[in-house]
């Protein structure tokens, strides 16, 4: 699925982006972003969605309800692929849970970090004028309401091409594709079925762990923790950090944070931004023996690697091989 | 040198396989003790004879018929024999010679422990822990970008059912 922090890039290109109406429309591609950002937050929603992911030369196809209330409430029930039936996230304003009914096992996570906060900075609002331009191709229906057809290219080769489709009355996403320098579509979302305002149960917006589930506890932030700068990063770190000699064009530093597991600090997270995508590089002391190997696709297209005793793993909206040769760059 | 001594070392006197101080020492004792050197006369005249009667020869039959009649020898195995062989050899009493044996064992056992078949089990702990780290990560990542839903993390749980490493 298409994500927030695309549109929060975005609005940072309003002005300053040609925009290339293929017919006349009532507002150009940026104001439309802006409304779609907007909306995410403040439109009460349930949909049926599909997303389609090419992963390793194979497509997977899942579906998903997903129900949002404003402001920041979200419950997501899984239905395909088979295996994740029953699978639940759900955001209570709080913390995000994120259930797996088979493993017995809920992912507990703050909602909101203090790290977001850097989120909208004008750092990333630069970075995203910089990198990306926006044009609006036509309109078209999805699930049976008529949307604006909206393309964010970026300015320099390697991050993908982004095409979202827009809902034209409340601005809502509806459909959205992601497409890969050979103009593969890797990731495509699309609402089969969508209603607004609905009803929703009292306690959709819950989670209540079933007894004998294992919660698995997130480690501590505090809004302290979360640092500006890779060199009060680096010192403030309890073992030597690590960081990639190559980036692709357009990404720098956005932020980084300690965490601390069992009271001491044992996870650096480095956060870098082309103010639409975001990488994350996480490093773990590990407790146990940790043999050395080289990066390897992990799950979510991420990669994990472990060098002298630490556990890496890199996550970003970009691809595969970008990804590798990020990976084998840290040192 | 007393009765005693000369008697016990008669028969190699009389083979000839003392050493030249002990011959004397025997000797001596000889001259000054009757009984003792009839004794000695004794036993070379009895080795004299013995050498001078015919060599018997027994036939391939009968060594068979004595190979079957006669109890098999209890087989020694390798540790006792070791330990037999030590134990003769050193003194040490059993009990301590299995004591020190066991100490040895358990260090033994103790540094080879990262490399006993159960290492896979460790390894396997490594790679659990490692999975769920992946898990809390692809969370977090998540949750920092806002990425509610993430659809290619629906089969994250079924990708870690496989070694992440």
């Amino acid at each position: 699925m298409f994500t927030r922090r695309l549109f929060a890039g975005i609005v940072a290109l309003v002005g300053a982006v040609t925009v290339t109406a293929v017919r006349a429309a009532p507002m150009s591609a940026d104001e439309m972003i802006r409304r779609t950002f907007h909306a995410e937050k403040n439109v009460n929603f349930i949909g049926t969605q599909v997303s389609l992911v090419s992963m390793k030369g194979q497509e997977r196809k899942s579906r998903l309800t997903i129900m949002h209330k404003i402001p920041n409430l979200m419950r997501i029930e899984f239905d395909l692929p088979p295996e994740t039936r029953g699978q639940i996230i759900v955001a209570d304003g709080q913390f995000r849970w994120r259930y797996f009914p088979q493993k017995k096992e809920v992912i507990k996570t703050p909602q909101e970090m203090g790290g977001r906060k850097h989120w909208w900075g004008d750092h990333r609002k630069r970075l995203a004028e910089m990198n990306f331009h926006a044009s609006l191709l036509g309109e078209e229906k999805i699930a049976g309401r008529p949307a604006f057809v909206v393309q964010i290219d970026p300015n320099v080769p390697g991050p993908p091409v982004r095409k979202l489709w827009v809902d034209q009355e409340t601005f809502l996403r509806l459909k959205s594709k992601t497409i890969d320098r050979l103009g593969n579509v890797v990731e495509s979302t699309e609402f089969e079925k969508i209603s607004f305002n609905p009803s929703f149960e009292i306690n959709a917006f819950n989670f209540i762990p079933p007894p004998g589930v294992r919660v698995i506890e997130p480690p501590p932030h505090k809004p302290a923790e979360v640092l500006k700068s890779l060199s009060e990063l680096k010192a403030k770190a309890p073992f030597p950090v690590k960081t990639p000699d190559f980036l692709p064009k357009g990404f720098a530093w956005d932020s980084g944070s300690l965490q601390q597991h069992h009271g001491r600090v044992a996870v650096v997270w480095i956060r870098y931004t082309d103010g639409i995508n975001t990488l994350s590089l996480f490093q773990r002391k590990m407790d146990r023996d940790l043999p050395d190997s080289a990066p390897r696709p992990a799950p979510r297209g991420a990669v994990m690697w472990a060098q002298d005793g630490i556990s890496f793993f890199l996550v970003g909206s970009l691809p595969a091989d970008l990804l590798m040769k990020i990976a084998n760059s840290v040192k | 040198m007393f009765c005693r001594q000369v008697k016990r070392l008669l028969n190699d006197y009389v083979d000839a396989r003392l050493d030249a101080s002990r011959k004397q020492r025997l000797e001596e004792h000889f001259a000054s003790c009757e009984a003792c050197r009839q004794l000695s006369a004794k036993m070379r005249l009895l080795r004299n004879e013995l050498q001078s009667l015919p060599h018997a020869s027994t036939s391939d039959q009968f060594l068979r018929r004595l190979q079957a009649e006669l109890p098999s020898s209890p087989k020694v195995g390798f540790w006792q024999h070791l330990a037999e062989s030590w134990i003769r050899l050193t003194g040490v009493p059993t009990v301590r010679w299995s004591a020190a044996g066991l100490g040895i064992a358990v260090l033994v056992i103790l540094m080879a422990l990262p490399h006993l078949p159960w290492k896979g089990e460790r390894e396997q702990e490594v790679r659990l822990a490692q999975s769920s780290f992946a898990m809390e990560c692809v969370e977090q990542h998540a949750t920092y970008t806002n990425d509610q839903t993430m659809p290619d993390t629906i089969t994250l749980a079924q990708d870690l059912k496989e070694p992440v490493f």
